[in-house]
């Protein structure tokens, strides 16, 4: 009874602080009101396993049952208090504890470390999964409402759309989606895939082409990113980044949003210079199968831009799609092995494309 | 009876904080999240124990194992509530699903609020005696459907008057032992202020918008009291529209420069400029105050009102 200890005693029915001795053993800690022991007089006993440490600042609460009404509080510079500590921390061995007793420069390397691995992780398991997850069949009934709803408001040439269709239907396109064509009358230089199945093409864009080949690289580019379901990929990895920012600002709502933002992003064509590379490619393999030369492609860039407006270099390297050099650059590499073959031109698209123009 | 003058200190540290945050986040990180709800417990600890008044800390009494059996439960309620509204979306009866959705929202927001406040004040300790909220979640309820409903029908004008109406039902019915709190804000005076805030906002280029957040801050404290029989105690706040504007660009600052990481900096001396400011004096004796609350466990309304993403004080 050598070490009994003065506290404050919190006794859950009056407020303020009362004089208190304290002393505790292997079991629990023993407390008496007043400011002197009493061998007579009433001792209070609580179990360790029902008291919590609480530590704030420079003061230690310890709480003495479940309901924390009855509490002594004493500084934590007291020289009992490391002692009383561990007789309370002896159950708490938890990881919890470990980490707040590492220093902060490792914890901000663990909590980077970490968030890289969860970065890493979602962003490659998303799309993944939903690429998995996705049927074609189910983006093309999607890429249907899609197309119809970006529809309204157009006005369609059914006429030439007609003809747009046979012109495709005489080209081996896709083998896992049904390609259908619309033709909007529309001045703009423009020609845009929807996932699914479905490309829209301007009257403008058709106007600006000079020959059947170029329309078919034209087909072929749009057709890779259907194939290659590009569109989906890109939402994919937005919702996975979405995700990830949705989860550091606890903001749910977050995902939605992106989604929407990339149906809307359809119209206007923002895919990465990566994917523009990549359709390119399989475009021009499209045009190989059907026996056009890969240099339609190249042609059919050096259209677009004629056709385009001048935008400074800074910019052209911000917005995907008009980084038209590179590109041109790239569809010639693609075609030098193809530079003594002979493409036997095709009566059947020739005479649709006069029809068309 | 004495008169006396108390004060309402915050001496917590940004340093300790920002420890507490990243342990928190490594643990919520590696188990995906469960383990929120401790995670939670020990901010609460370290707000509610670097708070003090009158020489005596808070103690948050609350536990991580309580706060997740709400979570669990909260997380329930609202994924079937979500679930059913997608079903439906699904299925092309988007209009009834977000109909249903705002209309149970209706009422799983004041019931959560309910739950939250139970929760909270019954595990809000100061000098060993525990707080209590003592609303009626029916009269909540009602005073909430009320509320949105003409605040619709008013075009959001009736906003300010459901606004205060709510702060004064849920602060009325807070009480410390056998003291009790009041607020005696109106909806006319806070419609007034909120406008006078915004027009000279406009004309002044964003400039006095400090000084409305003075306003406004200032009649929520110059309206609070306490009383205990015929004791009382009255809180005002001395924040000029000049401090707020240095709070506000300071932490602006330091927010951009740091790309965020000063956030737990920010938080405390915001706390601790806020807190400084209130003075609070009157006739109560507070070593007289008598526990008379009840204990209250269950967490679901504070987890709710956690997914749904309130801020606790309204």
């Amino acid at each position: 009874m050598d070490n009994i200890q003065q506290v404050n005693y919190f006794d859950g029915l009056q407020a303020g602080p009362k004089h208190a001795l304290m002393y505790f053993n292997a079991e629990g800690i023993s407390i008496q009101l007043g400011d002197y022991w009493d061998k007579e007089a009433t001792v209070l006993f609580f179990p360790y396993q029902e008291c919590t440490i609480q530590e704030t600042g420079n003061k230690l609460i310890v709480c003495l049952n479940k309901n924390g009404t009855n509490y002594i509080s004493f500084s934590s510079d007291a020289s009992f208090a490391i002692d009383l500590k561990q007789q309370l921390n002896r159950k708490d061995l938890s990881f919890a504890a470990s980490l707040l007793r590492m220093n902060v420069f490792s914890l901000v390397i663990l909590v980077v470390i970490l968030l890289a691995g969860v970065y890493w992780g979602i962003s490659t398991i998303v799309p993944w999964a939903g690429l998995k997850l996705i049927k074609p069949s189910t983006e093309i009934a999607l890429g249907e409402k899609i197309h119809q709803s970006m529809m309204q408001g157009e006005t369609i040439d059914h006429h030439r759309t007609k003809l747009l269709q046979e012109f495709a239907q005489s080209m081996q396109l896709s083998s896992t989606y049904p390609i259908k064509l619309t033709v909007v009358k529309n001045k703009e230089v423009n020609a845009y895939a929807i996932p699914g199945g479905n490309i829209v093409v301007y009257s403008g864009i058709l106007k600006a082409m000079k020959s059947p080949d170029e329309l078919a690289a034209l087909l072929g580019h749009e057709t890779a990113h259907i194939n290659e379901r590009h569109s989906l990929r890109s939402i994919l990895r937005s919702a996975a980044t979405g995700l990830i920012v949705s989860v550091v600002l606890n903001d749910i709502s977050g995902i939605f949003s992106i989604v929407v933002e990339n149906a809307e992003g359809l119209r206007s064509m923002h895919f990465s210079r990566g994917i523009e590379k990549n359709a390119d490619e399989e475009g021009m393999k499209i045009l190989v199968k059907n026996n056009i030369h890969p240099l339609a492609m190249k042609k059919l860039m050096q259209r677009l831009k004629e056709n385009s407006p001048e935008i400074p270099a800074m910019l052209s390297f911000m917005q995907s799609h008009p980084a038209t050099d590179e590109r041109i650059k790239h569809a010639t590499e693609f075609a030098v092995p193809y530079k003594n073959s002979s493409f036997a031109p095709n009566p059947v698209l020739d005479s649709i494309w006069s029809a068309l123009k | 009876m004495e008169y006396n003058k108390y004060s309402l200190v915050f001496k917590g540290s940004g340093f300790e904080y920002f420890k507490i945050q990243l342990v928190n986040i490594i643990l919520t990180t590696i188990t995906l999240g469960l383990y929120y709800p401790w995670a939670k417990a020990r901010t609460l600890h370290f707000f509610y124990g670097n708070t003090v008044f009158n020489e005596q800390p808070f103690v948050f009494t609350g536990t991580g194992e309580q706060m997740f059996k709400g979570f669990i439960k909260a997380f329930l309620i609202l994924v079937s509530v979500y679930g059913l509204v997608i079903y439906l979306t699904l299925n092309e009866q988007e209009l009834v699903g977000f109909a249903l959705l705002y209309i149970i929202l209706l009422f799983i927001i004041p019931l959560a609020i309910h739950g939250s406040y139970r929760y909270r004040f019954a595990k809000t300790i100061w000098s060993g005696i525990r707080f209590g909220y003592m609303g009626d979640k029916w009269e909540l309820l009602m005073l909430c459907i009320r509320g949105t409903f003409l605040t619709i029908v008013s075009l959001g004008i009736y906003g300010a008057w459901f606004a205060m109406n709510l702060r004064r039902y849920l602060l009325c019915n807070i009480k410390i032992g056998d003291a009790r709190f009041s607020y005696k804000g109106v909806g006319g005076e806070y419609f007034w202020l909120n406008i006078k805030g915004y027009l000279l906002s406009i004309f002044t280029f964003g400039i006095y918008f400090f000084w409305w957040q003075k306003d406004l801050f200032a009649y929520f404290i110059d309206n609070l009291r306490l009383t205990k029989g015929d004791q009382t105690m009255l809180l005002k706040s001395k924040a000029t529209g000049g401090d707020f504007l240095a709070l506000i660009m300071v932490n602006l600052l330091f927010f951009v420069f740091t790309l965020g990481l000063a956030t737990p900096w920010i938080v405390v001396r915001s706390m601790r400029f806020l807190f400084s400011t209130i003075s609070l004096d009157g006739t109560i004796v507070f070593d007289e105050l008598k526990q008379t609350q009840e204990n209250f466990d269950d967490a679901t309304g504070e987890d709710v009102t956690d997914f749904l993403d309130f801020s606790f004080i309204i």
